[in-house]
């Protein structure tokens, strides 16, 4: 009896399983942010002189297309700094050409642990992708990172299926500009519900690991002939006024002590006034105007060192 | 770990696997540690809270047993003070702070602590276990781990059905074989289970939380439409629920009770109460009801034991004014049914009504679940304001409909621009009817299966068909389940 219901039981799961693995093997297949930019990395790997990295900050705030130099913009939404030096370990050995090094750094950076955000299913991805470890031993047990229904999630698969497998992503340059962006869509309430999102992201505990990566990329690029430019992008006053003064100054004083030991060049362009409303798509990111703008500065930076 | 849920979906053949590959010795032991597991993945150090109470109650029985005399009554008094205290503290502290701070004007003290899921259930669970003991209806069971899982056991852990000891207790011992007949039923069960739950009753709560969101912007019809739908909700949430416990305690070999009936077939409140949370009116009955003098006293005392039981079974399922109107209501639909028998019949009688009876029976359904549905608006509202603000606007909402109707034009609420505005059509009219149907699917299949205890369905011959079911079943489970943002069941707040 136990014989006939394993058997029938196998025959009856066998086509689900199927039907599973077969929605799995396609959602394999459909691009994502970091396979679209690991893949343009790949291709731009001998070219590129100058390399960012960081999260959405830098991903919309820095255009590498206005650098003088070849530039790549390996920033990603919600990317740690974990994830920040495993990148540059991977692929510094593969960019012959590279010169500069440019790590952004937000308000939240050296508090932020991704494991412990309802983002943590980014780490599944950079494992599949760019097949990094995980961060944290307890991702193991997350079922997500068995399959990429479990990734994508319910709603998203069938989204997905009902779109016959079809996706649009953008790549490693910045957000294109709305049409009728005139007014945005950012004020006090907004600035003060996105401070509070990032509240709920930071970690105090977390810090001095987060700087340990940050003396691992200076120290690696340094090891390698780079040089390293720390920067922090700006912010519209309708976030940065709702910050805790003293984390920030932790911060700050942190970067600005790292940059003197280790020589490197940091630059805040947190309260910069040089930013004004029409640069900035929400409360904390820049649109192209404003990563236009923000790039030249950075240019500048670069090319006023003496070679 | 919810049963609609990943987890769920590894956890269960794991541990139904391993259960019939270990020998009979260690099944309990085995199914011990995976109920500790079940219950741990929601807060795990809330398990503490449960063992605590295993040990208390788990003492407190074999004290009970070995005592003579007044100090029998002392250990079960101790016993239910402790379970009910720690019930109190978690689930009833701030709402008697709040009322207390409010009374006497002072501030209320807050506590932060969340309720443990499913406290409400494992302590009624125990207390019936010290209470058998003490009428020397059950012998205090001296295994610490088979007391413990009687307890634990995962697939009613959580919300029930509420097991008496000598419903449960001996099951552990018996030596469970597999079979074949009871292992698919089980799963069958269990399927249907999550249907009633992840297609129909996650659906419903579109409709409900809609009309429920904001109810001063709703019409009346909303509001009808809204309750009537919260009430197959909570019944296909619930009793789904019930299903796939009864069902993956099925599929090991245990038997646990029937906790729904087809209630919303009741043709009166009484016999509403006695299909409805079969487990907890039970409970209530045995332990409150009957204790307090059940229908033995004269006629205000049982007035006044009914209400007492209906508004203590309000307040099981929340500490709110809005559940002790509730429960108070169905004590109090109770009373005028009982009072009201005679003359009903007379008038019935009299009109002729007992000459089609299929009719009557129909019309009494219709009067019942009217009168349920009236009592639902109160469980499931947030506060009395927003309660009272309902029946406020479907008071003003039929009067107008009636006036209209007077004056032969369309009600107001009934006009193309306003049945677009409600939740009728709220996820367009086609899924409206869709859930109707559904709801109509559910009821009729449920009904017929009562019946006929094998279908024809059942037949080897029709192996094919079967599995074609199942696997529509299934294929709607998945693809209309949200598994990202995996709806709790509604009784798990209790």
């Amino acid at each position: 009896m136990k014989r006939k219901f394993i058997f029938k039981l196998l025959i009856f799961i066998l086509p689900l399983i199927w039907g599973f693995m077969l929605i799995d093997q396609h959602l394999s297949y459909l691009p994502t942010s970091l396979s679209v930019k690991r893949r343009e990395l790949k291709r731009e790997l001998p070219e590129i002189k100058l390399l960012i990295l960081g999260n959405s900050q830098a991903q919309n705030g820095i255009d590498p297309q206005y650098f003088s130099d070849h530039a790549f913009n390996l920033a990603n939404v919600s990317q740690s700094l974990y994830y920040d030096e495993k990148l540059l370990a991977k692929y510094i050995e593969h960019m012959p050409r590279l010169k500069y090094l440019v790590i952004s750094i937000s308000y939240f950076s050296l508090e932020y642990d991704l494991f412990m955000t309802p983002e943590y299913w980014r780490s599944f991805f950079y494992e599949r992708v760019f097949h990094i470890p995980l961060d944290n031993w307890r991702l193991l047990a997350y079922p997500d990172r068995y399959s990429w229904i479990g990734l994508y999630g319910g709603e998203e698969t069938k989204e997905i299926i009902l779109n016959q497998f079809k996706q649009k992503l953008y790549t490693s340059t910045p957000a294109p500009l709305k049409k009728d962006e005139k007014k945005p869509p950012f004020s006090d309430e907004s600035g003060f519900e996105r401070i509070n999102s990032h509240y709920e992201i930071m970690y105090k505990k977390r810090f001095d690991k987060n700087l340990k990566h940050v003396q691992n990329m200076i120290d690696l690029a340094k090891a390698h002939g780079v040089q390293v430019f720390i920067v922090t992008t700006p912010v519209f006053s309708t976030y940065s006024k709702f910050i805790d003064q003293e984390r920030y100054h932790k911060m700050v004083s942190a970067l600005q002590d790292i940059s003197q030991k280790k020589n490197v060049k940091y630059i805040n362009y947190f309260n910069d006034a040089q930013f004004v409303q029409p640069d900035f798509m929400d409360d904390d990111h820049l649109n192209q105007n404003g990563a236009r703008k923000l790039t030249h500065l950075i240019d500048r930076e670069i090319q006023s060192i003496p070679k | 770990m919810l049963f609609n849920s990943v987890q769920f979906l590894v956890f269960f053949p794991i541990v139904t696997f391993l259960y019939f590959l270990l020998p009979h010795a260690f099944r309990w032991r085995l199914l011990l540690v995976a109920s500790c597991i079940f219950y741990m993945a929601f807060i795990p150090a809330y398990i503490l809270i449960i063992f605590f109470l295993v040990i208390v109650d788990y003492t407190a029985g074999i004290k009970i047993e070995e005592a003579t005399g007044p100090r029998k009554k002392l250990y079960l008094i101790i016993s239910i003070i402790s379970t009910c205290l720690v019930l109190f503290i978690f689930k009833y502290f701030n709402f008697f702070s709040k009322e207390i701070g409010q009374l006497f004007h002072l501030p209320p003290i807050v506590s932060n602590l969340v309720l443990p899921v499913g406290l409400s259930f494992h302590t009624f669970q125990s207390l019936s276990y010290v209470i058998e003991v003490y009428f020397g209806r059950q012998k205090a069971e001296r295994t610490f781990g088979i007391y413990a899982l009687y307890v634990f056991f995962y697939p009613q852990l959580v919300a029930g059905p509420i097991e008496r000891p000598q419903n449960l207790i001996h099951q552990f011992y018996q030596i469970h074989r597999f079979d074949y007949d009871r292992v698919v039923s089980g799963l069958r069960l269990m399927l249907w289970g999550m249907f009633k739950k992840v297609v129909v009753a996650d659906q419903l709560a579109i409709f409900v939380d809609r009309a429920y969101l904001i109810p001063g912007q709703e019409s009346s019809l909303s509001l009808i439409i809204g309750t009537m739908f919260f009430a197959f909700q909570i019944y296909y949430d619930f009793s789904g629920y019930s299903n796939i416990a009864i069902g993956a305690a099925r599929v090991m070999g245990f038997d646990l009770m029937t906790n729904f009936n087809r209630p919303y077939a009741s043709q009166s409140i009484r016999e509403f109460w006695h299909r409805w949370h079969i487990s907890l009116s039970t409970w209530f009955r045995d332990y409150i009801y009957i204790p307090l003098g059940g229908n033995r006293v004269g006629p205000w005392a049982w007035i006044a034991v009914i209400m007492v039981t209906f508004v203590l079974s309000g307040l099981w399922h929340g500490a709110n004014w809005t559940f002790v109107v509730w429960g108070a209501l169905n004590g109090f639909y109770l009373v005028v049914s009982h009072y009201t028998k005679d003359p009903r019949a007379i008038i019935t009688k009299k009109i002729g009504l007992t000459r089609f009876p299929r009719f009557h029976g129909a019309l009494k359904c219709l009067i019942a679940f009217t009168l349920i549905s009236i009592s639902w608006v109160f469980f499931r509202s947030p506060d009395m304001h927003t309660a009272l603000e309902i029946f406020s606007r479907i008071g003003h909402g039929i009067a107008q409909g009636f006036h209209a109707l007077l004056q032969f034009s369309v009600p107001p609420e009934l006009t193309q621009d306003a049945l677009k505005n409600s939740i009728l059509f709220y996820k367009g009219r086609k899924f409206f009817i869709f859930m109707i149907a559904l709801i109509i699917f559910v009821e009729g299949f449920e009904l017929y299966w009562r019946r006929k205890k094998r279908t024809w369905i059942l037949k080897p011959n029709l192996a094919v068909l079967r599995w074609a079911v199942y696997y529509l079943l299934i294929f709607s489970i998945i693809w209309i389940g949200n598994w990202d943002a995996t709806r709790q069941f509604i009784y798990f707040q209790f």
